[in-house]
């Protein structure tokens, strides 16, 4: 049957309903006009009177459904509808529908095939998956009628549970992945993590109603399995050759990212038990996040019945939860209870319970302010109160400070040399360390905090690493010192350290810049130096300008050489050349490039004589030379069993015979006719 | 040899407040296969691109450099 509705929206019109007059069967036909005959049911769907007398009639429960109808104008997907009301707290309204679409008050828009009729349609189970609509009689004579509101089973009267949880799962989160940043997890053969790997990272954590974390049962395994779960979740670390380690680069600890990583991750499982890590790739993943989807949209801001969510997640697609769980073997209950646990651990719900029996509520985002709650000690302890920190406070300390204890309201931080060098090797200063700790402290900071801070500054600056610049050597001095003058006064920012009269290593200005400052043309060195030797006649030695050299190349020749400044010249040292290059070829290889007209023959027998230890040469008068003057002979000699055991081929024509085996050859090249012409 | 000014480029640098802390430094560390040039007595060029493994050998040995640039 072809799609014979013109319009797009809204409710059906008196010549659409005429058109849809083959789809109602004898059923509808008869509750609108009194035979089957008759094609005036269009008609009598647009009299207001007979349309009002049938809705006199119906139930309450298909008023209800009707009144959705006309609250969206009239048309709509029957599974929303049906998914709608169920969220709304109505029960499962399939068989009212059904109803309705009998009595020709609700009407399917597209069928599935030609001929089939509406009685054989409703049976079918994709009869909800199809657009409706009501006629425009039927939607002016149920507008007026209020919207049927919500009717769930709601709590007002409970208090939530447990506020600072969510800040106790941040701070795990936090320490989990700062630590893996600096220790990755190794995993056991059996996906367990490595005992003493998981030691250290595991004991500062904590779990809300659990306490600190000792691992020693496979509830406590669980926890952590499930908390590095969560940031693998978050995408913050991830897993090679059984490692774990953490991306570097900053991380955001909030509940909705909490969250997002639970229902994300592939890495938990809500039916294990124990500490295995691994990833399952399961539909559980979406199973969450159709149960968060069924309870965001539940209308209600009350507290619910944990089970009256379970009810919830069945009645609105049953056939996907099904789907979901199969082969699990965990019912709904328990997978909805885990959901509730893992949610309101991570911040995503609230919690509360009254006579044994659970109750959630969507959270209430409150705009928490940051309140100072550091109490920094003289001893160098800083304590952390709770109640009114902010999640983003403790991110920070972490970065220079080691938790020493962890209790359920209070954190105790403590400052020492590691953590703090720690801090200032991760970009902190002495000051901006001292100006995070003034501003979230409650208390002034101790001078002997302050002194431990400046100290552990002034050590720190004992070793500095400039990670990009460049190098600078030039021999006139009043060109250098011009250029850089010109540095400063353009670019003051930029990093100038003096490394020697004529050498100084800039950073923070690029090539062009740098060239540019210099009146004369500047050489630019990069990946290979220039010719930065010069062979003399002496053997092993040559004159070298380290100006024109690279690093590699300077490291190298302060490895192998003893390099005179005065006379600039370098003497090869061949044993620092074995233990350096992996023998002649290797030395050749980078002394080439780096010679100017190549390495001399002269300089080449001297290497190979100083690396093999001495070569010794003698003249051999044992040894009798055979000339063929016709080289494809002298191959077909070659070739020849006798001869090719007593001779040795030296080129073309060249072959050479032991002296005493001079006889045996001359008599076998006579046999082959072949004539001496020195006999 | 010609003797223009030469600017070496993707370098980086570590330098020390005294010599002595150089050379502790360097004892701790195996340098062996990071191409790196000592340029006075207290500092040591490499590659930029071994900028990172440095600083990451000494954090091991309990050296926290200042890294900049």
């Amino acid at each position: 049957m072809e799609d014979i509705i013109v319009s797009t929206s809204g409710p059906l019109k008196i010549a659409e309903i005429k058109l849809l007059r083959a789809r109602f069967d004898h059923e509808t036909v008869k509750e609108w006009v009194s035979h089957w005959e008759s094609n005036e049911i269009s008609t009598a769907m647009a009299s207001v009177e007979k349309v009002e007398s049938i809705l006199e009639r119906i139930e309450e429960d298909e008023r209800i459904i009707l009144s959705e109808f006309a609250a969206i104008g009239g048309r709509a997907d029957g599974e929303n509808i049906r998914k709608s009301l169920t969220l709304r707290g109505h029960n499962d309204v399939s068989r009212t529908m059904k109803s309705l679409a009998n009595k020709g008050l609700i009407l399917p828009l597209v069928m599935d095939e030609n001929n089939i009729s509406l009685s054989e349609l409703i049976h079918k189970p994709t009869f909800f998956h199809r657009e409706f609509a009501i006629a425009a009689t039927v939607l002016t004579a149920v507008v007026s009628d209020e919207r049927i509101g919500a009717n769930i089973e709601t709590r007002e009267d409970l208090e939530p549970q447990q506020k600072d949880d969510a800040k106790q799962m941040a701070l795990n989160f936090a320490l989990l992945h700062h630590g893996l940043k600096s220790k990755k997890l190794s995993l056991t053969k059996q996906d367990l993590p490595n005992r003493r790997s998981v030691q250290t990272l595991a004991e500062k954590l904590w779990v809300p109603g659990s306490g600190n974390l000792t691992l020693s049962n496979d509830t406590e395994l669980s926890d952590f399995s499930f908390l590095v779960a969560i940031l693998f979740g978050m995408e913050l670390i991830s897993i090679e050759s059984s490692e774990i380690s953490a991306h570097n680069g900053e991380a955001v600890f909030t509940p909705a990212h909490f969250v997002e990583g639970f229902l994300t991750t592939e890495w938990w499982n809500e039916n294990r038990r124990g500490g295995v890590i691994q990833n399952t790739a399961s539909s559980l993943p979406a199973l969450r996040r159709y149960v968060l989807s069924v309870f965001t949209r539940i209308e209600t801001e009350q507290w619910i019945s944990i089970e009256t969510l379970v009810r919830y997640c069945l009645a609105v697609d049953r056939a996907f939860v099904e789907h979901a769980l199969q082969g699990t073997e965990m019912p709904m209950e328990k997978f909805v209870k885990k959901w509730v646990k893992a949610m309101h651990l991570l911040g995503g719900i609230e919690i509360s319970s009254d006579d044994n029996q659970d109750f959630i509520r969507k959270k209430v985002e409150e705009e928490s302010e940051i309140h100072k709650s550091f109490v920094p000690q003289p001893n160098g302890e800083i304590s952390v109160f709770f109640d009114p920190l902010h999640v983003s406070q403790f991110q920070e300390l972490l970065n220079f400070a080691e938790i020493s204890d962890r209790q359920e309201k209070t954190i105790i931080f403590a400052l020492n040399s590691q953590s703090m060098q720690l801090g200032f090797g991760g970009g902190l200063s002495d000051k901006t360390m001292e100006a995070y700790l003034s501003e979230h402290s409650v208390t002034p900071i101790p001078e002997t905090i302050r002194f431990q801070i400046s100290d552990g500054y002034r050590v720190h600056k004992q070793h500095t690493i400039y990670r990009h610049g460049q190098l600078i050597r030039c021999r006139d001095y009043d060109n250098l010192d011009m250029a850089l003058g010109q540095l400063k006064h353009e670019n003051p920012d930029a990093i100038i350290v003096h490394l020697s009269s004529d050498t100084v290593f800039v950073s923070g200005i690029d090539l062009n810049g740098m060239t540019r400052l210099f009146s004369d043309p500047v050489r630019i060195d990069q990946e290979l130096s220039g010719p930065c030797f010069k062979f003399s006649d002496t053997a092993l030695k040559a004159t070298y300008d380290p100006f024109r050299a690279n690093i590699s190349t300077s490291a190298m020749v302060q490895n192998i050489t003893e390099f005179d400044k005065k006379t600039r010249s370098v003497v090869f040292d061949p044993d620092k050349i074995n233990a350096n290059f992996d023998g002649f070829d290797d030395l050749i290889a980078f002394l080439e490039p780096r010679t100017e007209n190549g390495v001399p023959a002269e300089q080449r027998v001297a290497f190979r004589n100083a690396l093999t230890g001495g070569t010794s040469a003698q003249f051999r008068d044992d040894i009798t030379i055979l000339w063929i003057e016709d080289e494809v002979l002298a191959d077909a000699l070659y070739e020849l069993d006798s001869l090719s055991k007593v001779l040795v081929r030296l080129g073309p024509y060249a072959f050479e015979v032991d002296s005493a085996l001079k006889d045996k050859v001359g008599k076998e090249l006579k046999r082959l006719n072949i004539e001496m012409d020195n006999e | 040899m010609e003797d223009l000014p030469v600017i070496s480029e993707g370098v980086a640098l570590l330098i020390c407040e005294t010599p002595s802390l150089l050379e502790e430094a360097l004892v701790k560390i195996d340098l062996s296969h990071i191409p790196h040039h000592r340029i006075n007595p207290k500092a040591i060029l490499v590659p930029e691109a071994f900028a990172e493994t440095l600083s990451e050998l000494l954090r091991k040995q309990g050296v926290y450099p200042r890294v900049e640039g």
